[in-house]
């Protein structure tokens, strides 16, 4: 039997080449392990459904072992993760490179470990909520996907990936075919400029709104998110960016704390607190939260009552 | 029983020694053996990843010569394509991608994984895979995969696996596997083979099964333990494109000696299955009851010559 909350999409590991040549060290990533941070923060009834390289263990294995308690989700299925090179220039740019392959078999690699609808028709259950992050551009994707949905009853919460360089023409209406079949959605405001043109955060709640009538969080940066529920919205701040040493990831580890924290509480604010607190643990060090013990759930909770009810005063 | 053709689809357009292109046309290696198949019987599968267009560049083919459609999963929105560069010595290459992160990505994304084999395969099914031998986490899924569901396999090496390097690899595929097939450039690559004699003897150093080793437009050797035949081609005098014909001998060559466990017939059956093929851009395109008959006749006609001599 799976588990409620189930976190997919890619696993990555990052590693970065200073201006000066020295080399940090490798940082844990992917969209789907941030975000499954996010809930597991708050709860054990939580797991991942993704497709990794054969090297999982030797990069993840420990911080799998401390935080990681589902019997399954994590299928190998290629000899590497997918390993990304980002090497700095001067004028801040950077260039990437796949760190143990080439371009070509890289790619392959990362297309192989993407995970496949027909994956999720297999985890989840009437009752799962599904975090997946992806895009419009492959519409195919979404008419496999919407079947599986259809056919297993679960709840899903969109992240929405944007590339500059691949927004189709038609890229609104495709998102509006795609909300209109989901529960929970994640945007950021860069997005929304790019998406929507819009010029002000209010543009863009207001955008949001005439899509989209089920849950979002729009996430503004450091500063924290608006969430949103049908014409209602509410700014929500953010928690600990004064000790950020990293903010990789924070995207989705809030965004899969917001589907958490929603579908346990109903509350929009609570899931907006409760998303942050999760970002701010996220913040404090490169990669994911290291070690997720019953203290720090609970101390996490302790805050998030008390900002919840702070924010009615 | 029935007989599965898997693997990535690419339509292939083709530029001709003049620099002109021509195509598009209906490719991709589990295209191509999936009509090698289909000139001899009605029980060949398709399973493959595509793009949403795929009806209008396969449907058509696809359902007048009645093929099942059923394992064909649409998961992106294009389906592949390439334009296939010939060189003079017979070798090809492609021409630039446009977007070629996305291209292989795609490439990735639509391979047949080995839990799709779970659910497409029954015991007794035959399998045609192209593969390489970089990924082996794949294939130990994917022989237990096999193991579990009793399916035999005609391995098509990918070319780019037959390198000195990749030979242990290869040789742990090959013990698992009940049939192969390379062709002659792959062997030079592979070992450095000088002869088509010093290929031979390799093969049967390192796999007793069957194999189709294919030496271009003169045909084919079949090899079985430790003999060997050599079938010559068929049509090679009316080629007008040669493009999937090693896939397509390759998987008529799976049916074939499956269906009589005769390395010679496989080679025959195989040679005039890319005969058909090399008639026109792309796989033959409609297999009648009429054709199949003529087929079969002019492989035992061409069988019964060969066990004469």
């Amino acid at each position: 039997m799976g588990k409620k909350y189930l976190c997919s999409g890619n696993i990555m590991l990052d590693t970065v080449k200073h201006i000066d040549g020295a080399t940090g060290g490798t940082n844990l990533g992917g969209p789907a392990l941030f975000a499954y941070a996010g809930v597991k923060l708050w709860d054990d009834d939580c797991q991942l459904i993704v497709n990794v390289g054969a090297d999982f263990d030797t990069h993840y294995g420990e911080w799998m072992k401390n935080n990681y308690t589902a019997e399954s989700g994590v299928n190998v299925m290629t000899e590497f993760c997918t390993h990304h090179l980002l090497t700095y220039h001067e004028d801040g740019t950077y260039d990437w490179a796949y760190a143990n392959a080439s371009m070509k078999d890289g790619a392959i690699n990362m297309g192989m470990l993407e995970a496949k609808p027909y994956q999720f028709e297999a985890e989840c259950d009437e009752g799962s909520c599904l975090y997946y992050p992806t895009g419009v551009n492959n519409m195919a994707f979404w008419y496999a996907f919407f079947e599986a949905k259809k056919k297993k009853k679960f709840k899903y919460m969109w992240e929405i990936g944007v590339s500059p360089s691949e927004i189709a023409e038609d890229h609104i209406d495709r998102m509006k075919w795609i909300l209109s079949q989901v529960e929970m959605f994640s945007v950021n405001y860069p997005e929304c400029k790019l998406m929507f043109g819009s010029a002000t955060e209010e543009e863009a709640i207001a955008t949001i709104k005439s899509m989209f009538h089920g849950f979002t969080i729009l996430r503004v940066g450091k500063r924290g998110m608006y969430v949103i529920e049908d014409q209602n919205h509410w700014f929500i701040p953010s928690i600990n960016s004064e000790h950020a040493v990293d903010s990789t990831g924070c995207g989705n580890c809030s965004t899969g704390a917001a589907m958490y924290a929603y579908n346990e509480t109903k509350d929009p604010i609570m899931a907006g607190i409760m998303a942050n607190i999760s970002a701010g643990y996220n913040v404090l060090q490169y990669g994911p939260y290291p070690h997720f013990t019953q203290e720090v759930r609970e101390e996490a909770m302790a805050l998030a009552k008390k900002l919840r009810a702070e924010y009615d005063r | 029983v029935k007989y599965i053709y898997a693997g990535n689809i690419m339509s292939d357009s083709i530029q001709l020694a003049d620099g002109s292109v021509v195509g598009p046309y209906m490719g991709g290696p589990s295209v191509f053996a999936l009509a090698g198949g289909k000139l001899y019987a009605d029980n060949m599968l398709l399973v493959a990843g595509v793009g949403l267009d795929f009806d209008e560049t396969y449907g058509k083919w696809m359902d007048e010569n009645g093929l099942d459609q059923s394992q064909v999963w649409r998961m992106t929105e294009k389906t592949k394509h390439n334009i296939i560069v010939y060189n003079d010595d017979g070798s090809y290459g492609y021409r630039d991608l446009e977007n070629p992160l996305r291209y292989w990505q795609n490439f990735g994304y639509c391979e047949v994984n080995p839990d799709r084999f779970d659910m497409v395969c029954e015991e007794g099914d035959v399998v045609y895979y192209p593969y390489d031998t970089f990924n082996m986490v794949y294939w130990d899924n994917f022989f237990k995969v096999k193991e579990k569901k009793k399916f035999k396999m005609m391995w098509e090496i990918h070319a780019n696996s037959a390198i000195p390097s990749q030979l242990e690899r290869i040789k742990q595929v090959l013990k698992k596997v009940e049939m192969f097939s390379i062709n002659f450039n792959e062997m030079k690559t592979l070992m450095g083979a000088e002869t088509e004699e010093e290929a031979i003897a390799f093969i049967k150093s390192i796999f007793d099964g069957f194999t189709a080793f294919r030496v271009g437009s003169k045909g084919m050797y079949t090899i079985l333990g430790d003999k060997h035949w050599f079938i010559p081609s068929i049509n090679s005098d009316k080629a007008v494109d040669a493009t999937g014909c090693g896939n397509c001998s390759t998987g008529a060559a799976m049916y074939a000696f499956h269906a009589t466990g005769d390395p010679v017939m496989a080679g025959i059956m195989g040679n005039i299955a890319a005969g058909y093929n090399v008639l026109q851009y792309g796989p033959y395109l409609h297999f009648t009851k009429e054709e199949r008959q003529k087929a079969l006749a002019l492989a035992q006609k061409l069988y019964d010559e060969y066990t004469a001599k």
